[in-house]
């Protein structure tokens, strides 16, 4: 797209407009889903394979109830607002965490 | 803005519409003759979608773009109907009125009034009840211009043309939140 003005037009609609229906951002079960994957790259590593099983372990064990719908809900918008990156491939479990 | 974005904006929006207006002939109209049994189903939609397509391009470029609003609609009408002095005047209905409350909507918050309502600068609009108040209000005289021209008499068809307008601009907005919002994000141009 040439025209920077009409995609910053439309981008900006889009966004307001999710905004005001609170279809952006994160919710609290996305911040949950967030802190458990921060977690596992603790270890400074840029790149990490992010287990589904894993992740609701870990909440289970910090007595949070986390389904694994909402867990790919979650890594899903994190996609979307590019905090993580998916690595290799589209179906790949192994993310960046860019933010 | 540049005259070459001004011209690039024009092409784009001429296109998106005219590709609404082929979605609204190859795909929905089939749909709903199949499933309506009344006579209107062919000049009034339950779903029309290129109403709610104008309402965003008026929304991002401004009511200065309803030359390009016409032509993408006359062009259609007259592919498709072949009849020229209807598709004159069915384009300028649907033109005027989608053009008429953005003008106005910018009268009454004094920007110039080809000013795009998504580029106010010093007025925080809401976005959502922006583009239901253009929508609802073009339907309404989109509506009733078309219902005058068809047949006053017919009561039936002014609430077609005022469903169809409102139902088919509420499905473009979820399309646009749900198919091209994530595509926007997704492109990198800066």
């Amino acid at each position: 797209m040439t025209n920077v003005r009409f995609y910053l037009g439309l981008l900006k609609m889009t966004s307001d407009a999710a905004d005001e229906a609170g279809l952006s951002g994160l919710t609290n079960a996305d911040r949950d889903v967030l802190l458990l994957v921060w977690e596992q790259y603790a270890d400074g590593a840029t790149e990490k394979e992010i287990q589904c099983d894993a992740i609701l372990e870990q909440a289970a064990i910090l007595g949070k109830k986390i389904s694994k719908a909402q867990f790919y809900k979650s890594m899903k918008t994190f996609e979307n607002l590019n905090i993580v990156q998916r690595v290799n491939s589209p179906r790949s479990q192994t993310y960046m965490f860019m933010a | 803005m540049k005259m070459s974005d001004n011209i690039s904006s024009y092409i784009i929006a001429f296109v998106v519409l005219f590709l609404g207006f082929q979605v609204q002939t190859f795909l929905i109209y089939p749909v709903e003759s199949l499933l309506r049994p009344d006579d209107y189903v062919n000049f009034a939609s339950l779903v029309f979608i290129p109403h709610g397509i104008k309402i965003i391009l008026v929304m991002l470029i401004g009511p200065i773009v309803w030359p390009v609003i016409y032509l993408a609609h006359l062009i259609s009408g007259l592919i498709y109907s072949g009849d020229f002095t209807t598709s004159l005047f069915t384009s300028g209905f649907g033109t005027f009125a989608v053009v008429v409350p953005a003008v106005l909507l910018n009268a009454s918050l004094k920007r110039s009034i080809w000013a795009a309502p998504v580029f106010y600068r010093d007025i925080n609009i809401s976005i959502i009840w922006t583009y239901i108040s253009l929508s609802v209000m073009g339907s309404f005289f989109n509506s009733l211009l078309n219902a005058m021209y068809f047949g006053i008499h017919d009561l039936l068809l002014p609430y077609l043309y005022f469903s169809g307008d409102v139902f088919g601009s509420l499905v473009v907005f979820v399309i646009l939140l749900s198919v091209v919002r994530p595509i926007l994000m997704k492109i990198k141009i800066l």
